[in-house]
């Protein structure tokens, strides 16, 4: 199957050029970290399809996943 | 209590003009309200409420109208807002904040400028370097709108103090920079049980939350995950993403405190201003 990646700030340099991502069927949010070479420390909260996930959620095609550090400042 | 003849001298001071649409109004210039309180022995903002009560738009709001009715402004001077930070985000929330006429505003800050602030923070500037960032936005507030009360805390709050700080207020803003103090701040929200208005700035990456009462705050989460640097420590902190979070941030306090329902309650607006994308996020 194939989702729909965003990611931000530090982490918007691991995205696809088309920002699409082709994942095994039954794949998780985990496998496409993984897949992104996103390190799980690197990543504070995930989105599948603007709201909150954990990384054994499973993936539906066409998902959108964000991909967002810790981010604080002001 | 307001002097009993403050109703005829706000009528007797006020002229005729027109809103930017056209229609007729009667408004009260700024020398006027300072003038009344002076002879009258009251605080400029009982003078504008006064103003007010009578349908008479202080000068001063009137490009406020229609935004916000007569009634809503006069909630706005009736309301406290408690504004924890007076760095990037406290600054740009400041100036809206006194500019719109949020009668009282309790800030607290126990830092002082330094070089590094100038980038972005609007109360920050050469002659303010080394300057209690609480003492120049009381200046700022002073000399942007004097009916304004804003009390100053020139100290770092510790969740007592933060707990002190929201005492009686009607909405608790976070504009403090970094993880550490935040959960303390969720907290006394929550104790108070006042809504808390919360944003972060990362590079061109920022969010802007509002948190009820006994809900989670997605900013808390956003910035207690992960185990590596906040972006911020990567990327900065450049002065177009912390205005604009100051500026989204200060459009829900206003809307909160004018007595309108939040339009992030529950949810989070994450905007990437790289690609001028943005998503509303709902956290539960």
């Amino acid at each position: 199957m194939n989702i729909t990646v965003r990611c931000l700030a530090t982490l918007a340099g691991q995205v696809p050029p088309d920002g699409r991502l082709a994942l095994p069927d039954r794949a998780t949010v985990g496998d496409a970290a993984d897949a992104l070479g996103l390190a799980p420390e690197a990543v504070a909260v995930i989105l599948r399809n603007g709201g909150p996930v954990e990384r054994d959620t499973r993936l539906s095609p066409d998902d959108t996943l964000s991909f967002i550090p810790p981010i604080s400042g002001g | 209590m307001p002097p009993p003849d403050i109703a005829q001298a706000v009528r007797d001071a006020a002229v005729d003009g027109t809103y930017p649409d056209g229609g007729a109004g009667r408004f009260l210039p700024v020398a006027a309200v300072d003038t009344l309180a002076r002879e009258l022995g009251c605080p400029a903002r009982e003078v504008e409420r006064a103003a007010l009560a009578a349908g008479t738009c202080p000068l001063r709001y009137a490009r406020n109208l229609r935004a916000f009715s007569l009634e809503e402004q006069a909630r706005l001077l009736d309301s406290t807002a408690a504004l924890i930070g007076l760095g990037g985000l406290g600054g740009g929330l400041l100036e809206n904040l006194v500019r719109a006429g949020v009668g009282t505003v309790r800030g607290a800050d126990g830092d002082v400028f330094d070089e590094t602030n100038l980038n972005r923070q609007l109360l920050s500037e050469i002659a303010a370097l080394g300057v209690p960032k609480a003492v120049q936005a009381a200046k700022r507030a002073a000399a942007v709108n004097p009916s304004v009360t804003f009390v100053a805390h020139n100290g770092f709050l510790d969740a007592d103090g933060m707990l002190a700080l929201l005492d009686g207020a009607d909405v608790a803003v976070d504009a403090l920079g970094g993880l550490r103090d935040r959960p303390a701040l969720v907290a006394a929200a929550r104790t108070r049980g006042i809504p808390l208005v919360t944003g972060a700035v990362a590079g061109y990456t920022a969010i802007v939350a509002t948190v009820l009462p006994g809900a989670c705050s997605p900013v808390e989460m956003l910035a207690s995950g992960g185990a590596g640097p906040s972006a911020e420590e990567v990327l900065g902190c450049p002065s177009p993403a912390v205005m604009a979070v100051a500026a989204l941030q200060a459009c829900e306090v206003i809307r909160l405190l004018a007595g309108r329902p939040p339009a992030l309650a529950g949810k989070a607006l994450l905007l990437d201003l790289e690609t001028m994308h943005a998503d509303t996020v709902a956290f539960s």
